[in-house]
């Protein structure tokens, strides 16, 4: 049986957040490819060119430069295309109305950053578990 | 026009009507007692003219007793009969106004002119003429041959009786015509002053109704406008374009009513722009931190065996970098007090402290106690909540004892709950009691214990907020107990039902 491996996609500006779940993702030993974009417009390019192929999930930062999360989120639902997708809200803000927004769209789930690494391993085991369950057939 | 010119110009036109009526009544009177004087004068003129016949027909007796006996003593009702005629005509004279009337009297003393003239003063003269000398005897023989048996006398005085009973009569009708005028005029005065009396009370009910009401409906709406914007409808407006004391009252409650508008849009915006500053200081601000504390871990991890005193540095840094992010989050949550409504719900304090006592999970040596039975409240839980689980959380944290107590009493008392929240702790210098509830203000060095200094900052905004009090009593060693009272919540209770009855 050959297993159908989730790709990831993070949408995410700071560099030391991208190390962040990198290095998580190597603690856990999690081996799902890992593909990177800088912000929303980024991120749809990737999309939309194919370059992260089916089955994925994406991981979304809401505050970031040129198009940020939630713009994101409206415009993904938008596409036909792509509106299927699971979505993970990762971000700092604890703010109801982001909360309520990112509902509002859809969203798998709302992680918040926590300050300290070891928190953030927990996260991602938790998400990891998760994949699991979607990969099954 | 000015409400009070209206009123004043209402009641000055009742009074003046009022005024006529009394005038026309008066007026009324005067013709009344006029035809009254009429009446009463008819009435005397006839006597009069009664007791003139009466002397006429005396000096007639007088005549004919003197002409029967020869007697002079007969003559006595005669003079005194002329004397009466004369004094009752003159009499008589002055009381007649009508005119045919005066003519009728005039007639009537012509003839009895007459009867003296032409029979009776010859008849005595020469009756008398004769009884003192008989060669006058001739004389009065003539004159009784041709005057007293042809019955002159007699015909001239039936002329005088007819002439006196015409008078009688058309005084009699004069009177009755006067009497008539008097009954007329006395109702007409009555009519008239019943009406104008009853048409003054209608037209002041009608004004009164008038005016009540357009001043009731005025009142109403400058009432359900106040009641608006009591509710937060700072846009509702009176439209009142008349010119008197109530549009000017309209006005200025429009005036402010615009004012608070702008103030509470102004207020508004302030407030967006706190959000925005909250939104920023939690994300913009804390994502850096995270990094500096996601490096310190990395480095620690990717160099293992670092120098104890690097290791420690690093350790300090993350212990900061904690800090800070706990001081953010202190000013975030200070900075939300207030700003959110929040909903009202009914609930028991007791279980409100039991679920924090739940929360907190007090290590085995730590007692927390609710002394006596704490009221059913109805407020927003969260913020009640936020205040009993800082000062409830205060009492253990900071305190020195090896069986940490906190006890919780409540009472209810006229307007306002109070509660005391009373721990065994250290206790608090009296110089300190007001400062303590100053943000980022802590007891100790903060390295001693980890605190921000937010936690009773939060509470006392969150009290003062709701209209109450907090202040502090302790003892140095012994113990602190922090006492503060909340708003019993029946103003809102009432507002918001009101809607509902409309």
């Amino acid at each position: 049986m050959s297993e159908k491996v989730v790709n990831i996609l993070l949408v995410e500006d700071d560099e030391v957040d991208v190390m962040n779940v990198q290095r998580a993702f190597k603690k856990n030993s999690i081996k799902n490819p890992l593909f990177i974009a800088r912000n929303g417009l980024e991120a749809f390019e990737m999309l939309r060119a194919g370059q992260v192929p089916f089955p994925h999930i994406i991981i979304l930062d809401i505050n970031m430069p040129k198009m940020n999360g939630i713009e994101f989120l409206r415009e993904l639902r938008s596409d036909e295309e792509l509106k299927s997708a699971s979505v993970f809200v990762m971000t700092t803000s604890n703010e109801d109305s982001d909360k309520l927004n990112a509902y509002n769209l859809n969203v798998a789930g709302y992680i918040l950053k926590p300050l300290s690494f070891e928190k953030f391993i927990s996260s991602v085991a938790t998400l990891d578990s998760y994949w699991k369950l979607c990969e099954r057939p | 026009m000015n409400l009070l010119t209206k009123i004043y110009l209402a009641f000055g036109s009742i009074l003046l009507i009022f005024s006529f009526v009394t005038l026309t009544y008066v007026k009324q009177s005067d013709n009344v007692a006029f035809n009254m004087h009429q009446a009463l004068n008819s009435a005397q003129v006839m006597r009069l003219s009664e007791s003139m016949e009466k002397a006429v027909i005396d000096m007639e007796t007088g005549v004919r007793g003197y002409q029967v006996s020869d007697n002079a003593a007969f003559l006595e009702p005669y003079y005194k009969g002329r004397e009466t005629y004369q004094e009752r005509l003159s009499e008589v004279k002055e009381l007649v106004d009508n005119a045919s009337q005066k003519q009728r009297l005039a007639v009537i003393d012509s003839c009895v002119n007459e009867w003296l003239q032409v029979f009776a003063n010859p008849s005595i003269q020469l009756q008398t003429k004769a009884l003192s000398s008989p060669a006058e005897i001739a004389a009065y023989h003539e004159f009784l041959v041709k005057y007293i048996r042809k019955g002159v006398g007699k015909e001239m005085m039936d002329n005088i009786r007819m002439q006196f009973s015409a008078f009688d009569k058309h005084e009699r009708a004069l009177k009755n015509d006067r009497l008539e005028t008097l009954d007329n005029s006395l109702a007409f005065t009555n009519d008239l002053s019943v009406s104008l009396t009853i048409f003054c009370i209608s037209l002041g009910i009608a004004i009164a109704l008038v005016l009540g009401k357009t001043i009731r409906n005025r009142l109403n709406e400058i009432a359900s406008m106040a009641n608006e914007v009591a509710q937060g409808h700072f846009n509702a407006r009176i439209s009142d374009n008349r010119d008197d004391e109530i549009t000017r009252v309209s006005q200025s409650l429009n005036v402010m009513a615009q004012r608070l508008d702008n103030s509470f849009t102004d207020l508004k915006k302030i407030n967006n722009e706190l959000d925005q500053f909250a939104y920023v200081v939690s994300h913009d601000l804390k994502a850096p931190l995270r990094a500096i504390n996601s490096l310190a871990e990395w480095i620690q991890e990717d160099l293992p065996n670092v120098e104890p005193d690097i290791q420690r540095n690093l350790e300090l840094m993350r212990g900061r970098v904690f800090r800070m992010e706990n001081l953010i989050n202190g000013i975030l949550d200070y900075s939300r007090i207030g700003r959110k409504e929040l909903p009202q719900t009914t609930f028991s304090v007791t279980k409100l402290v039991n679920d924090i006592i739940d929360s907190l999970a007090p290590a085995s040596n730590v007692s927390i106690q609710v002394k006596g039975i704490l009221p059913e409240i109805t407020a927003e839980r969260i913020l009640l909540e936020q205040v009993f689980a800082n000062l409830i959380g205060n009492g253990i944290k900071y305190n020195d004892k090896p069986n940490p107590t906190v006890i919780v009493r409540g009472r209810t008392l006229d307007n306002t709950y109070e509660f005391t929240v009373e721990d065994n702790g250290p206790g608090i210098p009296a110089e300190y009691h007001q400062k303590v509830f100053g943000i980022f203000q802590t007891m100790e060095a903060r390295d001693t214990r980890e605190s921000t200094g937010v936690g009773l900052a939060i509470v006392k905004k969150i009290i003062e907020e709701k209209g109450g009090t907090i202040r502090l009593e302790s003892e140095e060693g012994i113990g602190t107990s922090f006492i503060f009272t909340w708003t019993r919540a029946t103003v809102k209770a009432n507002a918001v039902k009101s809607p509902v009855t409309v």
